[in-house]
């Protein structure tokens, strides 16, 4: 008698308990934690080994990855990246390395799928066996920005690279009080310039999401920074004034510490009565 | 009989104040036994539909929000609708959607899911080997460079020789990794996301997509947001205001049932369309089928 089992093909719906333990056999509860150290810097790594307890087969049920969940998007602290796990026989559980969230694992922010995401069905590890993982982390260096905030609108605006280099990026949304000005985007090196449109009275009239799209439209522009325009109102609420000034908060990645923890049984035979 | 996962997507573009009355014409293909009402667009002005036997499904306008302590609503990932209800070959479902908002509501939109049922022999419905191994296993397909208002086509998961493939889920999300001095603008966020994100990553904002089969026979009667049909990538916090957003729902992988069987060295396509505007970035959209390998033995 093995430990691997052979399902009902006709079974289309299979939830967990359809997974008979084999007879002769017990599963018991088991959590697996592991954890890597890798560079922040957005180069995949391969081939990373995490070996099983070799006194028993474990059945590999779900996956939980709090270091690497995209809940909480780039800027709020949360590392999103790819991840391949490969099983103890060599085989891929997927095609390439692809994004941690969903299909392999979530958070646990919020309490969202704070028990693992699943793995169905259930992989079985050999006794000894080691789990390989590949991953490719987006790089975790800041990204230089610079923000105008409106009343019920933000412009943002982001360096065309991660890290340091995009601190020497700088923006000015200059007004010239004549009437029904075009709006315009001049760049001098990493100098950025928008010239706001006015209108037959000389008034700003570019809306945060006109100046949005100007940038982004405009390529010598878009080669130094990137705008990005949210809120309610961006559509709709007129821009500001803003005078020249440098992008800040670009830095350097660092190393980060994946942690993980796999969730499910190991298989355990029972001794002969 | 045999399954097949079918989404019915009605799309009111313009709902007057007071709201109306609307219906969806089904298939002549095949019955169609309805499980899941979504809304989008909707929020608590309410919307309500006849069953196969022509009666009204609520006394009055329903929602598919939940209640929320310390806000207003947030929105479910839809209405369960259990027992099943079996509508005719050809039929149709009669559709109020309500207005308080004293406003027109744009594009308002009611997802019908459920199952197809097809007389055996109707259709092609390979199954799994009489002896089958099963392995865990995700297939990814990469939709490069979707600009603002493009329609991309029959983009194709190509299942490997080795083994069949049953889809039992589908995620996808605008997201391409940084690297240090390279380009944060890989997949910028689309347009409509209403967080202060970083670049890299994005949430479905106007994208729709259709699932098509290999003889391009689609799962749907039309394009559906992307959200509904590959779930939430990202669960984005309720609004301040307490305004519906659609999107601020709690993870949650799109499910597909019955799973979608696809034979090894067969296909199955996805048709995209984006409608964020032409003042959109491009984005790379990262589409992820998991599911199980069925291996032959």
């Amino acid at each position: 008698m093995t430990p691997y089992f052979c399902e009902d093909p006709k079974q289309l719906y299979k939830p967990q308990f359809a997974y008979a333990t084999p007879a002769g056999y017990r599963d018991i509860p088991y959590e697996v934690d592991f954890e890597f150290t890798i560079p922040g810097d957005g180069v995949m790594v391969r081939q990373l080994p995490h070996q099983l307890d070799d006194d028993e087969p474990f059945l590999l049920h779900a996956i939980v990855f709090p270091q690497i969940g995209t809940a909480l998007g780039v800027e709020n602290g949360a590392t999103p990246g790819l991840c391949r796990i490969w099983d103890t026989r060599g085989n891929p559980l997927s095609e390439d390395l692809v994004l941690a969230l969903g299909a392999n694992c979530q958070s646990g922010f919020d309490s969202i799928n704070g028990f693992g995401f699943p793995v169905e069905p259930a992989v079985l590890c050999d006794a000894g066996g080691a789990l390989l993982f590949d991953f490719q982390l987006s790089t975790n260096a800041g990204v230089a920005s610079r923000r105008l905030t409106g009343s019920a609108a933000v412009l943002t605006f982001y360096a065309a690279v991660y890290g340091t280099a995009g601190n020497s990026a700088t923006i000015q949304l200059a007004y010239v009080a004549t009437p029904n000005h075009a709006l315009t985007v001049g760049v001098v090196g990493s100098a950025v310039t928008v010239t706001l449109a006015t209108d037959g009275a000389s008034a700003i009239s570019s809306t945060f999401a006109d100046v949005q799209n100007a940038i982004n439209n405009t390529p010598a522009a878009f080669a130094v920074l990137f705008a990005y325009a949210t809120g309610d109102d961006a559509q709709t609420e007129l821009v500001t004034a803003l005078s020249s000034g440098a992008l800040a908060g670009g830095s350097a990645s660092t190393p980060v510490l994946i942690q993980g923890t796999l969730l499910g049984f190991k298989r355990r035979k029972e001794c002969a009565e | 009989m045999i399954q097949r996962h079918q989404d019915y997507l009605i799309r009111v573009p313009s709902v007057p104040v007071g709201g109306g009355e609307f219906s969806i014409n089904l298939d002549t293909d095949a019955p169609f036994a309805l499980r899941l009402v979504r809304s989008r667009n909707i929020g608590v002005s309410g919307w309500n539909f006849q069953t196969p036997r022509r009666q009204w499904q609520s006394s009055k306008l329903r929602t598919d929000v939940q209640a929320q302590f310390g806000t207003n609503f947030r929105p479910s990932r839809g209405s369960i609708i259990y027992p099943q209800m079996v509508y005719p070959v050809g039929g149709t479902i009669p559709i109020l959607i309500g207005n308080e908002t004293g406003a027109p509501i744009l594009d308002a939109q009611l997802l019908f899911r459920g199952s197809k049922y097809f007389e055996p022999g109707r259709i092609a419905a390979p199954t799994y080997p009489a002896q089958v191994s099963p392995l865990k296993f995700d297939y990814q397909v990469v939709v490069p460079n979707v600009g603002g208002t493009d329609t991309i086509r029959f983009n194709q998961l190509r299942v490997k020789k080795d083994a069949d493939f049953a889809v039992r889920f589908g995620v996808c999300d605008p997201f391409t990794p940084g690297v240090e001095s390279g380009s944060p603008f890989g997949a910028p966020i689309l347009a409509g996301d209403n967080l202060t994100d970083g670049p890299n990553f994005g949430q479905g904002a106007g994208v729709y997509v259709q699932l098509v089969d290999e003889v391009f026979k689609p799962y749907s009667n039309i394009p559906i947001h992307i959200n509904d049909l590959f779930g939430q990538g990202r669960p984005l916090v309720p609004l301040s205001s307490g305004a519906a957003n659609d999107d601020s729902v709690l993870f949650f992988p799109g499910l597909y049932t019955p799973e979608i069987y696809v034979q090894r060295e067969h296909s199955l396509y996805v048709d995209v369309y984006r409608e964020d505007g032409a003042g959109a970035p491009p984005v790379n959209l990262y589409f992820r089928f998991g599911g199980c390998k069925a291996f032959a033995r």
